[in-house]
């Protein structure tokens, strides 16, 4: 019972780097570690992008997938979650273009209701939930009408609570770009936000 | 807005909001902080703002969720790999070859093809060496008539009437 204890112990002390490094020699339990480690953060991220619960388990799952098949391509020395999310912010990237093109040529799509069901169908259903995620969506609102570039910086840094360092290596640009596009992200939010939300 | 109100709130933001480290680099516009309520309440928006955005993570605790989650990523794990555009290419070509072979339709076509293929360019090469053929019959039956002929000027395209001189020619016509 204690070694089975200790064992425990061990497998979460390890890193994320010697867990990839395992995985890379065949060892599958460290894949599902790494799956139990990142899977609520990897949804949350996603869920950014998309703003729909089951989209952004998809757009999780994939990255999981990805990670799985190009196991052999991560680097002895390379940090493992810079490399997991910047697989997982391209893939959300690109399903929230296709998703404003289809938005585009779409007049009928209602982007706020769909959201709205998918989001009480997991939280509570009570009042102040519902508040709760609409205000959620007006924040959502606001942030997609950033610019990529300052929507990516929000996300990470404000919204996730990665530091400017981790979000400069997911998004490979430099620390001070990520303070630069921070602050200019910050005002134009301020501003949207003041005008709809009242007091944020 | 004044000037120093809109350097104090840009110089907050860039600090990320650490009053301390705004303190230590610009004293001043520190000092201004503490007394100017614009300024004030600017910042206060920002912090509100920054627990705004702070409060839009996502936190989802059913193990239900999560169990639906890992199972999903299972399934997903178990299908094969997707292929790259150049193997689905490649699987293709391979495809189309191999029903070339094998299927009887495929088969029959291919057969079909290649015997008017054969015919069309078979006719035309036999027609052809038989126009070869002729012409160089009536070109040596020719040459051997001139040949046989013993007539030199036959061929020639000068008027023997014009070259040889006639008695008229030698008398100087006189007569």
């Amino acid at each position: 019972m204690r070694e089975a204890v200790a064992e425990m112990e061990k497998i979460d002390v390890e890193t994320d780097e010697s867990l990839m490094a395992r995985f890379q020699r065949g060892d599958v339990r460290a894949f599902e570690r790494l799956v139990e480690r990142y899977q609520k953060r990897a949804v949350s991220v996603a869920f950014q992008y998309v703003h729909n619960l089951e989209e952004a388990k998809d757009l999780a799952q994939d990255t999981f997938v990805k990670l799985f098949q190009a196991r052999k391509t991560f680097r002895e020395g390379e940090r493992f979650a810079p490399w997991f999310f910047r697989i997982l912010v391209n893939h959300s990237v690109n399903l929230y273009r296709r998703k404003k093109l289809v938005h585009f040529f779409s007049i009928f799509q209602n982007e706020n209701d769909e959201t709205r069901t998918n989001l009480s169908e997991t939280l509570s259903d009570t009042q102040d939930a519902e508040e709760k995620n609409d205000r959620r969506a007006l924040v959502h609102h606001a942030i997609s009408r950033l610019p990529e570039k300052y929507r990516s910086v929000v996300i990470l840094r404000d919204i996730e609570g990665f530091s400017e360092e981790e979000t400069g290596r997911i998004l490979g640009i430099p620390k001070g770009t990520v303070k630069s596009r921070l602050f200019h992200a910050r005002r134009k939010l301020k501003r949207v936000l003041e005008r709809e939300l009242r007091p944020i | 807005m004044k000037k120093i109100c809109k350097k104090t709130q840009e110089k907050w933001l860039a600090f990320d909001g650490d009053i301390g480290a705004l303190a230590k680099a610009f004293p001043k516009l520190t000092e201004h902080y503490r007394t100017c309520s614009v300024c004030q309440r600017d910042v206060q928006s920002l912090v509100a703002l920054k627990h705004t955005l702070k409060a839009q993570h996502l936190e989802i605790s059913d193990p239900k969720f999560w169990g639906e989650f890992q199972s999903g990523l299972r399934a997903k794990l178990a299908q094969p790999a997707p292929e790259s555009l150049w193997e689905r290419w490649l699987r293709k070509m391979r495809d189309w070859a191999s029903a070339l072979v094998f299927q009887p339709a495929y088969r029959w076509g291919v057969a079909l093809v290649t015997l008017a293929f054969i015919s069309y360019f078979g006719f035309h090469t036999l027609h052809r060496s038989g126009e070869v053929a002729w012409d160089s019959i009536d070109f040596f039956y020719e040459s051997y008539q001139e040949a046989s002929s013993g007539n030199p000027f036959e061929t020639s395209l000068v008027d023997p009437s014009d070259v040889l001189m006639t008695e008229a020619d030698l008398t100087g016509g006189n007569e």
